[in-house]
C-alpha cells in the first residue's frame, strides 16, 4: 500500500475520474471509500484485486491546509468543540484538533493519543461504558454517539458528547474512526437544574394532592354525613382525578430521580407472584371499563426474588396499563411470566395486546423520554410519554432488558427480562452489571 | 368505652387540611386525637400528654420531624414512644435515618389512602 498526497481543488471531479479508471479495467475489481483524514484533508481509500493480487492506496486531497487548520482551530475554540480522526490504515494520518486536547485537559502535541491513552482521563464511573462504546465503534460501521465526563489532570471535570462515524474498508478492515467532540457541561448543568425543579415541584404538588384525596375519601366514606347519588358520583370523580394526578406526579418524580442519579434501589426479598397479582388487580378497573380481558398465566413456579418492589411494580404497571389503554373495546391483554434457562436466574414477562400497535416509523423512538407515537396521541391525548422511558431506564440499571414486536393496527408484544437478584445501586453505578 | 377508644394519637402535620381530615377519621374510629402543626409544638405536646402513638410529618416549620424524634428519644418516656412517620419525602437516606430512631414504619402520604393509614395505626397500637 502506498500513500499519495494529491492536492486538488475539486474532490468530486477527482473521485469521478478515479472511479471511471478503476471500473474500466476488465481484470481488477476495485472499490473506493471516501475518508476524512483531518480537518481539511479529504481522501479516498482505493482497493483493487484480481483475486490473487491486490493493491490499495490512500489518496489524500487537500487545499490551503495551514490556513484552513488555523481557521478551524479558531472556530472550534469558540464552539468548545474538537474534531478527531483515527486512521487505522495509515496511523500517520490520524488527527486530533487542539480543542480535543482541551476537552480532555491535556497538553497539545502533534501526535494524537490512542483510545487506550485517553481512557484514564475519562471519569471512572463512565470509563467502562465508554470503553465498551469505543470497542463497538471499532467493529460496527456507521454513525455512533456517546457521552462521558472527562477529568483533566488539574481535576477539572467536563461533560463531553461525541458524534462520530466508523468507516470499514471494502476489505473489511477498520479504516477510520472520526467525529467531533463537544463540551456539553453547561447544557448538562441546565438540564440538571430543570430536573431538580421538576423534582421539587412534584414534591410540592404531593402535599395538597394528599389533602384532596383524603378529603374525597372521607366524604365518600360518609363519616362526615350521607351523600346523595349525584354528590357521590362527583366525589368519586374527584377521587379518580386525584389518583391519576398522583400517578403522574410519581412518574415525574421517578424520572427526575433516575436522571439525577438519586434513585437508590431499595432491595428486599418478596414473592413475585404476590406482587404481580396485586399490581394487575389495580388495573382491573381500567380493563373492566373497556371490557378488556386480562389473561394472566405463569409457566412454572414463580420464585421469591430480591429486587426493588416499587420499581418492579412500576415496570409491570406501565406495560399492563399501556396494553389496556391502547387495546380496542373488548380487547385482550395476555400476560405470561416464565423463568429462563436451566439456572432460572432471570424472569421473563410477556405483555401482548391486540391494540393499535406502534407505527413502523416510530418504533425506534418509543423508549425516548416524552416520545408518544402519533396514533397513541390520537387515542389517549393525555399520556406523558414517560412510561416506557422509565421501564427501559430501570431495566438498564438492574441488568434487565426490554424489547417488543409490533404491527400498526394489529397489536404489540413487549418482552421484559430481569434477574431474580437485583444488584444494589452502588454496584450498578460502578458498571459491573 | 373499649380499650381502643381510650387510646390517644398525636398527629404532627403542618398541612392543615390533611391533618384535620385524618384527625376526624381517627376520632370517628374512637381514638382520642391531639393535633399539632409543627415539630416543636408537637414535641411539647407529646412530652406533656404521653400519647399512645405519634404520627409525624418530616418536613415542617420550626422543627422538622426527624429532629423532633431525636429530641423525643432523649426523654425517659419518649425513648419508648411509638412513632409512625407520615411523609411525602421518598428520599431513602432521610427515611432510613428516621427509621433508625426506632420508628414503627413510614407511610408515603401521597401513595396511601386514609384507610391504609388507619390500618397502620391499628397495627402499631396492637404491638
Amino acid at each position: 500500500m502506498c500513500a499519495i498526497n494529491w492536492y486538488t481543488y475539486d474532490v468530486d471531479i477527482f473521485l469521478e475520474t478515479l472511479s471511471s479508471i478503476a471500473h474500466s479495467s476488465a481484470f481488477w475489481q476495485t472499490a473506493i471509500t471516501c475518508l476524512v483524514l483531518g480537518p481539511t484533508a479529504v481522501g479516498v481509500y482505493w482497493y483493487a484485486t484480481t483475486g490473487e493480487r491486490e493493491k490499495s492506496a490512500v489518496v489524500q486531497l487537500a487545499r490551503d491546509r495551514d490556513i484552513a487548520y488555523a481557521k478551524q482551530a479558531e472556530m472550534e475554540q469558540i464552539g468548545q468543540m474538537g474534531s478527531f480522526a483515527w486512521n487505522f490504515i495509515d496511523p500517520a494520518l490520524s488527527y486530533w484538533s487542539k480543542e480535543m486536547f482541551v476537552l480532555f485537559g491535556l497538553v497539545y502535541r502533534s501526535t494524537p493519543p490512542s483510545i487506550n491513552d485517553i481512557l484514564p482521563y475519562i471519569h471512572e464511573k463512565d470509563r467502562t461504558q465508554a470503553a465498551e462504546e469505543w470497542q463497538k465503534a471499532h467493529t460496527v460501521a456507521g454513525k455512533f454517539e456517546m457521552s462521558f465526563r472527562t477529568v483533566a489532570p488539574s481535576g477539572q471535570t467536563r461533560h463531553v458528547h461525541i458524534a462520530g462515524r466508523s468507516i470499514i474498508a471494502p476489505d473489511h478492515r477498520l479504516s477510520v474512526i472520526q467525529g467531533i467532540a463537544r463540551d456539553v457541561t453547561k447544557e448538562m448543568e441546565v438540564d440538571k437544574a430543570k430536573t431538580e425543579f421538576v423534582s421539587l415541584a412534584s414534591h410540592q404538588l404531593k402535599t395538597p394532592l394528599t389533602s384532596v384525596s383524603w378529603l374525597a375519601e372521607m366524604l365518600m366514606s360518609e363519616k362526615a354525613g350521607p351523600l346523595n347519588p349525584k354528590q357521590k358520583e362527583y366525589v368519586g370523580n374527584i377521587e379518580d382525578a386525584s389518583k391519576r394526578m398522583g400517578e403522574m406526579v410519581n412518574e415525574l418524580l421517578s424520572v427526575s430521580r433516575l436522571e439525577l442519579g438519586t434513585l437508590a434501589l431499595h432491595i428486599t426479598e418478596f414473592d413475585l407472584k404476590g406482587l404481580v397479582e396485586n399490581t394487575i388487580a389495580e388495573q382491573r378497573h381500567a380493563a373492566d371499563f373497556k371490557h378488556v380481558v386480562i389473561d394472566l398465566s405463569y409457566e412454572g413456579e414463580m420464585p421469591r426474588i430480591t429486587a426493588d418492589e416499587n420499581l418492579l411494580r412500576m415496570i409491570i404497571q406501565n406495560l399492563v396499563s399501556n396494553a389496556i389503554k391502547y387495546s380496542p373495546h373488548e380487547g385482550r391483554v395476555e400476560i405470561v411470566f416464565s423463568m429462563s434457562g436451566a439456572a432460572k436466574q432471570a424472569v421473563y414477562m410477556k405483555v401482548a395486546d391486540n391494540g393499535i400497535g406502534i407505527p413502523l416509523a416510530e418504533q425506534g423512538q418509543i423508549f425516548e423520554k416524552l416520545h408518544r407515537a402519533e396514533n397513541a396521541q390520537v387515542l389517549v391525548p393525555d399520556g406523558t410519554g414517560l412510561g416506557l422511558y422509565v421501564v427501559k431506564t430501570i431495566l438498564d440499571r438492574v441488568g434487565g432488558a426490554v424489547s417488543f414486536v409490533s404491527k400498526e393496527g394489529s397489536g404489540t408484544t413487549f418482552t421484559v427480562s430481569f434477574p431474580i437478584a437485583w444488584k444494589d445501586a452502588e454496584t450498578i453505578g460502578n458498571g459491573t452489571v | 368505652m373499649t380499650d381502643q377508644q381510650k387510646q390517644t394519637i398525636l398527629i404532627i402535620e403542618d398541612e392543615a387540611p390533611a391533618r384535620i381530615v385524618l384527625a376526624d377519621s381517627l376520632s370517628s374510629e374512637g381514638y382520642e386525637v391531639l393535633q399539632s402543626p409543627d415539630g416543636q409544638d408537637g414535641l411539647s405536646m407529646a412530652l406533656h400528654s404521653h400519647p399512645d402513638l405519634i404520627l409525624t410529618d418530616l418536613k415542617m416549620p420550626n422543627m422538622g420531624g426527624l429532629e423532633m424524634i431525636k429530641e423525643l428519644r432523649k426523654d425517659t418516656w419518649g425513648k419508648g414512644a411509638k412513632v409512625i412517620i407520615l411523609t411525602n419525602i421518598s428520599d431513602l437516606s432521610t427515611l432510613q435515618e428516621a427509621m433508625s430512631e426506632e420508628t414503627f414504619f413510614y407511610i408515603i402520604k401521597g401513595d396511601s389512602s386514609m384507610e391504609k393509614v388507619l390500618q397502620s395505626v391499628k397495627t402499631a397500637l396492637a404491638k
